[in-house]
Order: C-alpha cells, then structure tokens, then sequence
C-alpha cells in the first residue's frame, strides 16, 4: 500500500510540473518599454515618423479594431528601418497580423530586389516573431539585436 | 484470552485503518500543494501594473524624444486646395508621405487630407504589367496590391500628383519611357474621368551616379513639360525648389547623402511642401 500511494504521489507530482512548465509564462509587456529598450541599445535612423492607429491600416493594412497597443516606427527616408511591435486583441488577430506583416516583408524584397541591394539584403533576414498575442516585426541592420531585447521581455 | 484475541485484532485494525488513513491525508496535501502551485503559476497577474490600456493618446516623434499627446488626431476638416488630392511616386514621395505623416500626428495641417500611393522603386514602366507580374511593382491600398488608377478610384481621388521617372530614364530610352508614362495616365483618366492629373517634375539628385545624373534628371523633366502641354496635364515644377545654384540638391535637403543621395530629409520635405502651398494654393 505504502509502496502504491508512494507512486501514485510520484507520478501526480510529475505530471502537474510538467503541465505547470508548459503553459505559457508570458506576462503582460509594455510595448512602449520595450520600443524604448531598443531605442537605447541601437543606432536609430535620424530622421523617423511614428505612426498613430490610422497609419496601420494604410501602411500594412491592419485594421485598428484587431490591436490593443503598439509602436510602429519607420525611417523618415521612406523605405528603410521599421519596428513594428503590436499587442493584438486575442491570438487569432495576432494570427492575421503576423500574416500581414510577412506580406509586407516579402512586398518590401520585391521592390528592393534591383533598386538597392543592401536593403535587399537586410530584408531577406527580416522576421516577424509571434508570442501568443504579442507580434513583431524588424526591419533594420540592427535587427537581430533588437529581435533579442524584445524576446528577452518574454523570458 | 478471546477477550485479549478480540482487543488485539481490533487494535491491529485499528492501526491498519490509521495508515491508511495517514496515506491518504498525505496523497491529498501533496496534490493540494501541487495544484496551488500550478495554478499559482499559470495564472495572470490580475493586477496589470505593467500593461498599457488601449488608448486614444497619439504618440510622435520626430528626431527627438517621444512625447505623448493626450487628445486623439483628426483630419483637419478644413477647403483645403489638397483635400480628396493623391500623391503618386516612388521611394522620394515615399519619404514625402513619412513627413506628412508625422505633421499631422502632431497636430499640424499639412497638405490638406490629401493621400498616398507610394513604393519604392515604382515607375511608369513597371507599373503597367499585371499585378503578380515578374519584376512588377504595384501601390498598396490599405495592404492591398493593385493598379495605379484603381486605387484612385477606391480612394475617391478628385487630383493626382505624380512623381515617377526616377526608375524610368536610367532603364528605357526617353520614348519608351514617356510612351509607358502615357499608358499610365490614359488609364487612370479613364478609370477616373473627372480626375485632374498633375505631373510633378523629378527632383535632382546631390551626386551624380551613371546614368542617374542631374543632366539627365532635367532632360526628362523637359520631356515630362512637354508631355503635360500636350496632354492638358499641369507640370509642377518642384525640382526648382530643390536646386541650389549649381543645380544639385541642396545638400540639407538631403536624406541619404552618404547613399543615393535622393531622398527628402525633413528639411527637404518642408521646401517641397511650402513649394505645393506656394503653386498650387497661394499663386492661383
């Protein structure tokens, strides 16, 4: 009996820690905290336009209704550096969101692929990183690096 | 002897019943503390301290420090020359629709309501093919690809202001290239009849590079006049406010000196915007 009660307990005990790790540990972040994280460990273009709700749908065709919170930041310029970090409403628009910014991604290569070969290249590593309803997208040479700090607020 | 027999097998199950008993309140303490544990984990914290609640507060930025505004940006509702007007151009009005942009999130009128339809490395020429088609570029609509003249009409369009050639002249001979700016404007105008088509001149450059050089630059803008006159177009000038004396881009105006050397900084953008105020409003 003592040998029975003693396995079961043992079994029990595994299964709730390993539901337990599991499950999703992401709490709530600040997106403009970490838009400002970054901002203070890479070189930022010099000119840059920050843009409002409105923006998003006529820039990469989000509609304003799918987000919560976010920063959407592009080079003045036109067509170099963009952070994008979006907290969606759920994870299904979160879903959509992350779809909508690869497709900018890929339209970005289309256009740069002959008219300036060195943005061609920093897009060809861009990514969009998905964390439950939390998405974001880095367009710049520094991009791995802010792609870091922003997972290292999910950790 | 029974007596003690029956106390002792009573005492025996007794003792029995109790360790079972005593299994059984340990089996269930552990898994109380296991799921408290659990759930403890798993679960939000309620308290949000750390989340930002959606809000109507506009964030901007320019080159300085972020600010929050506290009251939601509005188009300015104003009889604006610009109102209902669309910009149409390559990766310079690209930049141009970035310092609009960041205007008007601050709270300053520019450029009426008018709109965008901008990407970069657009032109004439690889506008015309099919959406899809190799070595195609398209503008984006809300996120949506499509042709030049249908987006305007989605857009409800009452002017068009063009800026493309940039991407043009270094590929095609000057009659291709302004065969394929017809094409282009043919069809917008009769997607849209009652549009009017302005036609902005391709602005200079700080540096010459090949083909891509300021004589060149101003011998398409003479064949884009040209073009205007005898299509009833009106040839807008903007280059002319971008020069300085030696007929190069003013070197402030200058986005990406150490690039191509093309592109609209704010300083830039400013000049070209007062430059549309001055023809478009202030002069008519």
């Amino acid at each position: 009996m003592k040998k029975i009660v003693l396995s079961i307990t043992s079994v029990l005990m595994v299964l709730t820690m390993l539901a337990a790790c599991g499950k999703s540990v992401v709490t709530d972040i600040n997106v403009k905290e970490v838009y400002q994280k970054i901002t203070e460990s890479v070189t930022m273009p010099k000119e840059t336009v920050e843009l409002v709700a409105d923006d998003l749908t006529d820039y990469y065709g989000i509609e304003a209704d799918k987000v919560e919170d976010f920063v959407a930041v592009q080079d003045a310029c036109g067509y170099k550096d963009e952070i994008v970090i979006i907290k969606a409403v759920d994870d299904a628009s979160a879903t959509e969101i992350a779809d909508l910014l690869n497709k900018h991604i890929d339209y970005q290569k289309d256009s740069m692929k002959n008219y300036d070969p060195a943005q061609f290249s920093i897009l060809g590593t861009s990514e969009v990183i998905s964390n439950g309803s939390y998405v974001a997208m880095f367009i710049s040479a520094d991009q791995s690096k802010m792609a870091d700090i922003y997972n290292g607020f999910f950790k | 002897m029974r007596k003690y027999e029956i106390t002792m097998k009573n005492g025996k199950e007794s003792d029995v019943i109790l360790k079972k008993l005593g299994y059984i309140s340990a089996m269930v303490a552990v898994l109380l503390i296991f799921s408290t544990l659990f759930f403890g984990c798993s679960s939000k914290d309620e308290a949000e301290t750390n989340e930002t609640k959606k809000e109507n507060n506009q964030t901007v930025s320019t080159s300085e420090k972020t600010t929050e505004k506290t009251t939601e940006v509005t188009e300015p509702e104003s009889d604006n020359f610009f109102d209902g007007a669309v910009f149409v151009g390559d990766s310079v009005t690209l930049g141009l629709k970035n310092y609009v942009t960041s205007e008007r999130n601050q709270g300053r009128e520019c450029l009426g309501n008018a709109k965008f339809l901008a990407e970069g490395s657009m032109s004439y020429s690889n506008t015309l093919p099919e959406i899809g088609a190799k070595n195609s570029i398209h503008p984006r609509y809300n996120g949506t690809e499509m042709h030049i003249e249908d987006a305007l009409a989605l857009m409800n369009a009452n002017k068009v202001f063009i800026m493309l050639g940039m991407n043009d002249f270094c590929i095609y001979p000057e009659e291709q290239a302004m065969a394929n700016a017809k094409e282009c404007t043919d069809r917008i105008k009769e997607k849209n009849p009652d549009i009017d088509i302005y036609i902005e001149s391709v602005t200079p450059a700080l540096f010459d590079s090949g083909k891509f050089s300021n004589e060149n630059i101003n011998k398409f803008d003479v064949a884009l006049k040209n073009f205007c006159d005898e299509n009833g177009y009106t040839y807008v000038d903007v280059a002319s406010a971008m020069k300085d004396e030696n007929g190069i881009l003013i070197s402030s105006y200058c986005g990406d000196p150490g690039a191509k050397g093309v592109h609209m900084s704010n300083i830039g953008c400013k000049a070209w915007v007062d430059y549309l105020n001055k023809i478009c409003i202030e002069e008519k």
